[in-house]
């Protein structure tokens, strides 16, 4: 087996709140296969930002190691290390405008990815003006500043000045849910096709499940720190097996008219949102579980393969596999 | 009769003509969802239902009215009236739609002394009273938080419970989920659709979300370009569409079920401070014909299913198997798959 772009195992980022400590990542493992694109979905405050920042070296960690290229990284990088870190991984940030210095021409924007490698004048000129065409923006565009651009030019952009160093990685971190519907197809359209020309593996962060089923082909749900399932993405979506992926498909409204999904609030009641303590015992999913038994709130679940092929952290795995209802009662 | 019948609405505000043509009818009860992109006039016509507008906006509308009334030229004082109590509005972001310096069971509670003339103390337990209907939990002590202690799932429940608190006739929700978790969304659509149900609020819901409109509307308006293009049921519109835009707009939208290749819609929305004479979409459309250089005006697809699109015009071709006895939409749709 070749070694994975990515490994990372039992990674965690902790942060001091008030007496407790917050565990927005705990305990994840997790690879990157060269030219793979991995999906990472989950709801606000489940830690999938914090993890993708993690790997891009934007967060030191608290624990746990960070493979990259099968070689281990600091937990908090030097200016050095962080430079050469950058050529390898890069991102595309939800905030297009907020990443991008309002100051620079949207052409200097571009090189300055460039100029970190070394190179430098016609040749950096020459190769921003062919990314400019390469996502679709005119020449013109380069004499521009971030604020005369609409967000969709922008975030086109974003996506050049993450592909122009030619990295191995790209986290996008919800890049497309600040545009409008349109914009959005054009976006992850130019995404896909920028991934399959440079093989670059591309971790893809974003809560709206309909574009991870499009883009990945493995997909990761996390739930308040951890990740609770992993697998093939049509697997994951189909006979999704973790209880929270089974809530969380069912909250995706797919535009089916003849088929509303919401019946009864009973259905959907979501349990207000806790934060994840470092001391936290047991599952975290089990308060808003309609499986959990005793041993749930009384020992943490690990991810165990399941029957098609995925892995899910649930101690009732065996008893859904053996096709266990689902169903709310 | 109709709660609310609008027709050919415009807004200019200054050199932009935010809102070109807007035409919305509602029946007592009904929910109808208003789609578009951003910029396509949807926020500015929801304002001008509730008498929003800047003083440099000028509005017109052919024909407006709202409960057996003439709203075209109404005072200040007169809007004051109809605002938060037979009008009211959810808005996209309650952080900065509620007032951070006052508790939220005071926020709920005004409307209801101001309007219904209940004191404070009557107000207030009416507001406990619905925030407890709204599934918060220990809803006396949470009235008297304030905003900044509220989630954003339970802040969009607060901004729900004041735009209900005077049982409305009509309801407009800009955005409301958008900003949400899908499973805090489909808690709040949940509790939109149960407060409808209960007391008969007819429902304008604003949004760009094709998935949240299949679960909540009775029926459809698709706006483009400060225009209402296509409008009919929400089955006629989502099953048949008739408006090349509509038809784009849902093959822009990745599926769950079954995933297919993304088409998207090429170029940009025109500027509205220089619309163009003829048809809005023409430059992104497939479609396209000679004609379009015109303005199409509003045309009947089928039973109240109205598309303002020339591929609808009777002279069409395609239309002319209707003549025939063909059931026109059904062919169209196959024709183009």
């Amino acid at each position: 087996m070749t070694t994975p772009f990515i490994d990372v195992s039992q990674l965690r980022c902790h942060f001091k709140s008030g007496d407790d400590l917050l565990a927005a990542v705990d305990g994840v493992n997790l690879q990157i296969a060269a030219g793979e694109v991995l999906g990472l979905v989950g709801e606000s405050g489940s830690g999938k930002s914090t993890l993708g920042r993690v790997i891009a070296g934007l967060q030191a960690r608290s624990a746990g190691t960070l493979l990259v290229d099968g070689k281990e990284m600091p937990h908090q990088y030097s200016r050095r290390q962080f430079r050469a870190m950058s050529t390898k991984v890069q991102m595309v940030f939800q905030d297009s405008y907020a990443s991008l210095n309002p100051r620079m021409t949207i052409l200097a924007s571009l090189q300055e990815p460039l100029w970190s490698l070394g190179v430098r004048g016609k040749q950096a000129r020459d190769k921003a003006a062919y990314w400019l065409d390469r996502v679709g923006l005119p020449q013109s565009a380069g004499e521009r500043y971030p604020h005369e651009l609409s967000g969709g030019q922008r975030q086109r952009i974003g996506i050049a000045r993450a592909f122009i160093a030619e990295p191995k990685l790209v986290i996008c971190d919800e890049p497309v849910s600040a545009l409008d519907v349109s914009v959005q197809a054009q976006i992850i359209n130019l995404l896909q096709e920028l991934q399959r020309e440079h093989n670059t593996a591309m971790l893809f962060i974003a809560h709206d499940l309909a574009v991870v089923r499009f883009l990945a082909s493995r997909t990761a749900v996390m739930y308040l720190g951890e990740i609770v399932e992993i697998g093939p993405t049509a697997a994951v979506f189909e006979s999704p097996r973790h209880p929270y992926t089974v809530k969380l498909l069912a909250a995706h409204l797919d535009g089916n008219p003849r088929e509303r999904v919401l019946r009864s609030l009973a259905d959907v009641k979501a349990v207000a949102n806790k934060a994840p303590l470092a001391s936290d015992s047991g599952c975290r999913f089990a308060p808003r579980c309609q499986l959990a038994t005793r041993a749930c709130s009384d020992s943490p679940p690990w991810l165990q393969l399941s029957v098609v092929d995925t892995e899910a952290a649930c101690h009732r795995l065996a008893y859904i596999d053996g096709g266990g209802s689902q169903a709310q009662p | 009769m109709s709660l609310l019948n609008l027709e050919s609405l415009q807004v200019s505000i200054g050199s932009v003509q935010a809102v070109r043509d807007v035409s919305l009818s509602l029946q007592p009860g009904e929910c109808r969802a208003l789609v578009g992109e951003s910029g396509c006039g949807k926020s500015v016509t929801a304002m001008s239902l509730l008498g929003l507008m800047p003083n440099a906006a000028e509005t017109a509308a052919q024909h407006w009215q709202f409960a057996g009334r003439d709203m075209a030229h109404l005072t200040e004082r007169d809007w004051r009236k109809l605002r938060g109590n037979q009008i009211a509005m959810i808005f996209q972001n309650p952080m900065t739609a509620l007032d951070p310096t006052q508790t939220i069971g005071a926020q709920i509670a005004e409307p209801l002394r101001i309007h219904k003339g209940l004191s404070r103390r009557d107000a207030k337990k009416r507001a406990i009273a619905l925030l407890e209907r709204l599934a918060i939990a220990n809803p006396a002590q949470r009235a008297e938080q304030y905003p900044f202690e509220f989630s954003g799932g339970m802040l969009q429940r607060a901004m729900i419970a004041m735009a209900v608190v005077c049982e409305p006739e009509l309801l407009i929700a800009d955005e409301p989920t958008t900003a949400l978790d899908v499973t805090v969304q489909a808690e709040v659509l949940c509790l939109l659709q149960e407060m409808r149900e209960s007391s008969g609020t007819a429902m304008l819901f604003i949004t760009h979300d094709l998935g949240v409109v299949a679960e909540i509307a009775d029926s459809v308006s698709v706006m483009y370009a400060g225009q209402t293009v296509e409008s009919g049921s929400l089955t006629q519109v989502f099953t048949t569409e008739a408006h090349p835009y509509t038809q784009a707009l849902k093959r822009a939208v990745p599926s769950l079920e079954n995933p297919r290749p993304l088409e998207a819609i090429a170029g940009t929305p025109p500027d509205l401070r220089k619309p163009p004479t003829g048809c809005g979409f023409a430059a992104r459309c497939s479609q396209r014909m000679a004609v379009c250089e015109q303005a199409p005006p509003p045309m009947s697809v089928g039973d109240s299913h109205i598309a303002r699109c020339w591929l609808w015009h009777e002279d069409h071709p395609r239309r002319w198997r209707d003549k025939d006895g063909f059931t026109n939409a059904s062919v169209i749709g196959r024709s183009r798959r």
